[in-house]
C-alpha cells in the first residue's frame, strides 16, 4: 500500500452489478495529485464526448484528496466529479465533512460509479467490503430520514451516508449530495446524476489507517502550517461567526448581492449575519471537517414562532445572500427554515435561491403571475413564496416543476425578455459575488469550466485588505499596487496564479480557506507536507503549481471536446448588461484614490469590452488561441498532456502554436 | 479676509458585535484616517465595546482591522493616510475572511 492512499480505486458498475476494486495506479495519481485532478483524468479517458449527462452513461466519481484521512490541516476535501446536467460540460463539486477519510479508512481512495441500476438501490462500503443493496424503502425520503434510516440498518451511528434527496431522485438540475446530513456536494447538480443512476446514498465505514512516509517531517509541517494559519486573524472570526461573519462587510463594500442581484446591499444586514446568530441565540454548535483547524461549520436553530423546531447546519454566507438578501428578506429564521428545506430535499442553496428570486422578479414585472404560480403571491420576501417555491422545486410539483432546471431553462420556457434578469452563465446560476465591483472575481467567474462561481480561484487577494493579500499580489505581479479589485490591469495574472493553487489545494484535499483565503498555507508548505505524506520528493513548491495548472487545462480540454469555445466565458446578463446602483452617498472614491493606483474602471458593471481586455490577456497567459479560446499544442505539450492534444487535434480543436 | 478652519464631522461605525455602535467626531479639517483611529481609540474603544463582547475591538491589532470608507477599503484609498472630508462615514470591523 502506497504511502498516502489507501491503495485501491472502486469500480461499481450499477447496470450489471459488477464491483471492480483495482489497484491505484500512485504515479498516475500524482502526475494530477488527486481528488479533483485525478477525477478529471478519469473523466477525460472513460467518459466519451457528446453523453447525456442524465444518462447511463455518464459517470460519478468521489475522490478523496491525497492527504484525506491524515492529520494534515483542513484535510477533510473530496471531489465529486462527473458531466454536469446543468450546463452539460465539466462538473466538480468539492465538499467537506468526515466521508472522504472514511472512505480512505475502508480502504479505497477513488470509488467510480458507471450506468444505472434497474431499481433504487445504496451502496455500502464496510471496510474493504462493497455490498449494493435495495433502496426501495429509502427512496423518497428526505436527507434526514435516509442518513437515520442507513445508521439503523448498519447498526452503527457512526457510519459516513452521502445521499440525496427527493430533488436528486426528481433529477433537480441544481440538486446536491448531503454528507452525513450537513455537508454539501452541492453545485451542478451531482445530485442529480446520483438520482439518474437509481442510487440513493452511499455509506461508508472503516477502521484502517493512512500512513505517511516521514512522519517527523509531516508533523513538522503541519505544525508550521497550523501556526502560520492562526497568525491570521479571520481564523478566529471564522471560528465565532463561520462564513457569514462577512455579511455586514460586504454589504458596507455595497456588494451584497440582494434582490436578484438588482443591488449591492440590503437594510439591516446584520440580521442575517454570523454574528447576529450568535448574539440572538441560534447557534448551538460550531463544527469541523476532518483535521479542521478552524471550524466555520454551524449548527443553528429556531426555538420559537413560526419556525419553531427548524434546524440544521448553517446556514452560511452564499445561503444568507441566495434565501435571504437575494429574496428580498432579512428574516433569518425565515433562512434558518428554507436552509433546512433545501439541506432535507438536497439542493444547493445558492441555485434553489436564484430560481425564487428569478420568479420573484419575473412576478414583480408580470412576465409570470398568479394563473401562473397557483395562486401564490411571489413578492419579494414573502415566506410563502419562498417556502412553497422551495418545496414544489424539490417534489417536481406546480409552478416549482418549472424551475427545478434553473434559472436558465426556466427563463427560456416562459421567455418576454425573462433571461435578462436569469442570473447564471454556462448555464449555472451565479455564486454570491457581486462580481461588477471586483474584477479579478469577474474574470474568474467567466471562466471557471463549470459556471460563474468562486469555487475555482478564489482571488481575495486583490482587495488588498490584508498583508498577506498584498504580499501576495506582490509576487504575483511584481507589485503591490495591483491589488486593488477596480481595474483590469494584471487580473489574468493573479487570476491564473490562484487558478493553479486553488487546483492542487482541492486535488491535495485541503480547504482553501487554509490556501487562497488566508494565505497561511502556501504551495511550500502544501509540497512539503505532500512530499513527507507519500515520500515522493518531486513536490517543490513550483511543480505543486504546475501540477495545479495541469488540472486547469484538462479541465478546460474536457470542455474543449464538448463543445465550449471563447463564447462560453461568459458572466450573467445583468452583470454584463446593468450598471451596479450606488449604495452609498459618497461612493465617488476617485478624489481619494492613491496616485500609483492601476487605471480604476469608470463603471460598476462587466461589461463586454472589459471582460474582453481581460479574456485576451488571461489565454495569452495560459498559451490558449484567444479568438476561439482552444488550447494550443504546445501548452498541452508542455503540461505533459500530449495525449490530450492528440485527441483534440483529431477532433479539430486544438490551436496551432 | 481670514481664513477660517471649521471642524468636519465624520461618521463611525464600530461593529463590536452584530449590530454598530454609532458616533460620531469632530476633526481638523486635513485629518486623516489614522487621526480618527488614534482618537477613536483612545477615547472610545473601551467605553463602547459591550460587556462580554465576542468582539471586544480594542483586543484587535490595527493590521486586523478592516476599516471602510463610503463604502470602500481605506486599502483602495490611501491607507491610513487617506483625508477625510465632511460626512464620511467609516465602519470598523475586526478582519473576516471566506464565504
Amino acid at each position: 500500500m502506497p504511502f498516502a492512499f489507501a491503495g485501491k480505486v472502486l469500480h461499481v458498475n450499477l447496470t450489471t452489478g459488477k464491483i471492480t476494486p483495482k489497484p491505484l495506479d500512485e504515479k498516475k495519481v500524482l502526475k494530477y495529485l488527486g481528488a479533483r485532478g485525478f477525477n478529471a483524468r478519469l473523466l477525460w479517458d472513460l467518459l466519451p464526448p457528446g453523453v447525456d449527462p442524465l444518462g447511463p452513461e455518464n459517470l460519478l466519481i468521489f475522490g478523496t484528496g491525497t492527504l484525506t484521512g491524515t492529520s494534515a490541516p483542513t484535510s477533510g476535501r473530496t471531489t465529486v466529479s462527473c458531466k454536469g446536467p446543468a450546463t452539460g460540460l465539466y462538473l466538480k463539486t468539492s465538499v467537506g465533512g468526515h466521508w472522504g477519510a472514511e472512505l480512505k479508512f475502508a480502504g479505497y481512495d477513488y470509488l467510480v460509479i458507471e450506468g444505472r441500476a434497474a431499481k433504487p438501490v445504496y451502496l455500502v462500503i464496510l471496510d474493504g467490503a462493497v455490498k449494493i443493496r435495495d433502496a426501495a424503502e429509502l427512496w423518497g425520503k428526505d436527507v434526514r430520514e435516509t442518513t437515520r434510516a442507513i445508521e439503523h440498518a448498519l447498526g452503527d451511528p457512526e457510519v459516513q451516508v452521502a445521499c440525496i434527496g427527493p430533488a436528486g431522485e426528481n433529477r433537480v438540475l441544481f440538486a446536491s449530495i448531503m454528507m452525513n446530513y450537513y455537508n454539501a456536494a452541492a453545485r451542478g447538480g451531482v445530485g442529480a446524476v446520483m438520482g439518474s443512476k437509481n442510487l440513493k446514498a452511499v455509506a461508508v465505514r472503516g477502521h484502517g489507517k493512512i500512513r505517511v512516509a516521514r512522519p517527523q517531517e509531516f508533523r513538522k509541517a503541519i505544525m508550521e502550517s497550523i501556526e502560520v494559519s492562526y497568525q491570521d486573524f479571520s481564523a478566529k472570526t471564522s471560528y465565532l461567526y463561520g462564513t457569514s461573519a462577512s455579511v455586514a462587510v460586504i454589504n458596507e463594500l455595497g456588494s451584497f448581492p440582494s434582490f436578484n442581484f438588482r443591488s449591492g446591499r440590503i437594510d439591516n444586514a446584520e440580521k442575517i449575519s454570523g454574528p447576529y446568530l450568535v448574539e440572538a441565540g441560534y447557534l448551538k454548535r460550531r463544527m469541523g471537517c476532518s483535521a479542521c483547524i478552524f471550524s466555520c461549520h454551524r449548527y443553528c436553530e429556531v426555538a420559537s414562532g413560526p419556525y419553531t423546531g427548524a434546524y440544521g447546519g448553517g446556514p452560511e454566507y452564499e445561503t444568507m445572500s441566495a434565501l435571504g438578501a437575494g429574496c428580498g428578506t432579512v428574516d433569518v429564521e425565515l433562512v434558518i427554515k428554507a436552509n433546512e428545506l433545501c439541506n432535507l430535499y438536497g439542493m444547493d442553496t445558492i441555485s434553489a435561491g436564484s430560481v425564487v428570486q428569478w420568479a420573484m422578479e419575473s412576478y414583480e414585472r408580470g412576465v409570470i403571475t398568479e394563473k401562473d404560480t397557483g395562486g401564490v403571491k411571489l413578492e419579494w420576501g414573502s415566506r410563502e413564496a419562498i417556502l412553497s417555491l422551495l418545496e414544489q422545486v424539490a417534489l417536481h410539483k406546480g409552478f416549482g416543476a418549472r424551475l427545478g432546471g434553473g434559472v436558465r431553462r426556466a427563463a427560456k420556457s416562459v421567455g418576454k425578455g425573462s433571461e435578462k434578469w436569469a442570473v447564471e452563465a454556462k448555464g449555472l446560476e451565479q455564486s454570491r459575488v457581486e462580481t461588477r465591483t471586483a474584477f479579478g472575481y469577474a474574470l474568474a467567474f467567466a471562466v471557471n469550466p463549470r459556471g460563474p462561481d468562486h469555487l475555482h480561484s478564489q482571488v481575495l487577494a486583490e482587495f488588498g485588505t490584508r498583508p498577506g493579500g498584498r504580499a501576495l499580489v506582490a509576487k504575483i505581479t511584481g507589485h503591490e499596487r495591483y491589488a486593488f479589485p477596480r481595474t483590469l490591469e494584471k487580473r489574468a495574472d493573479i487570476v491564473r496564479w490562484h487558478e493553479d493553487c486553488y487546483a492542487a489545494t482541492d486535488a491535495v484535499g485541503l480547504c482553501s480557506f487554509a490556501t487562497t483565503a488566508r494565505y497561511g498555507v502556501t504551495p511550500e508548505l502544501l509540497a512539503r507536507m505532500l512530499s513527507a505524506a507519500t515520500g515522493i520528493d518531486f513536490f517543490e513548491s513550483e511543480s505543486l503549481l504546475l501540477a495545479g495548472r495541469r488540472i486547469v487545462n484538462l479541465e478546460k480540454a474536457f470542455n474543449v471536446r464538448e463543445g465550449a469555445t471563447r463564447e462560453h466565458d461568459c458572466l450573467p446578463h445583468r452583470l454584463m448588461n446593468e450598471v451596479l446602483p450606488q449604495t452609498s452617498a459618497k461612493d465617488d472614491d476617485r478624489s481619494k484614490a492613491a496616485p500609483d493606483r492601476p487605471s480604476p474602471v469608470r463603471e460598476s458593471i462587466n461589461s463586454r469590452a472589459y471582460l474582453d481586455r481581460m479574456l485576451d490577456e488571461y489565454y495569452e497567459l495560459h498559451g490558449w488561441e484567444k479568438t476561439t479560446g482552444l488550447p494550443r499544442c504546445k501548452t498541452l505539450g508542455d503540461l505533459d498532456l500530449g495525449d490530450v492534444a492528440a485527441e483534440l487535434d483529431r477532433m479539430g480543436k486544438l490551436a496551432k502554436d | 479676509m481670514k481664513k477660517t478652519t471649521r471642524p468636519i464631522t465624520v461618521y463611525l461605525k464600530l461593529f463590536t458585535g452584530a449590530f454598530p455602535e454609532r458616533i460620531s467626531a469632530q476633526m481638523k479639517l486635513g485629518a486623516c484616517v489614522r487621526d480618527l483611529m488614534a482618537q477613536v481609540k483612545k477615547e472610545n474603544f473601551k467605553n463602547l465595546s459591550r460587556e462580554n463582547s465576542p468582539m471586544p475591538l480594542q483586543q484587535v491589532a490595527q493590521d486586523d482591522l478592516l476599516l471602510i470608507l463610503n463604502g470602500r477599503p481605506i486599502q483602495n484609498l490611501q491607507g491610513y493616510d487617506t483625508p477625510l472630508e465632511d460626512g464620511d462615514v467609516l465602519a470598523v470591523f475586526p478582519v473576516m475572511a471566506g464565504g
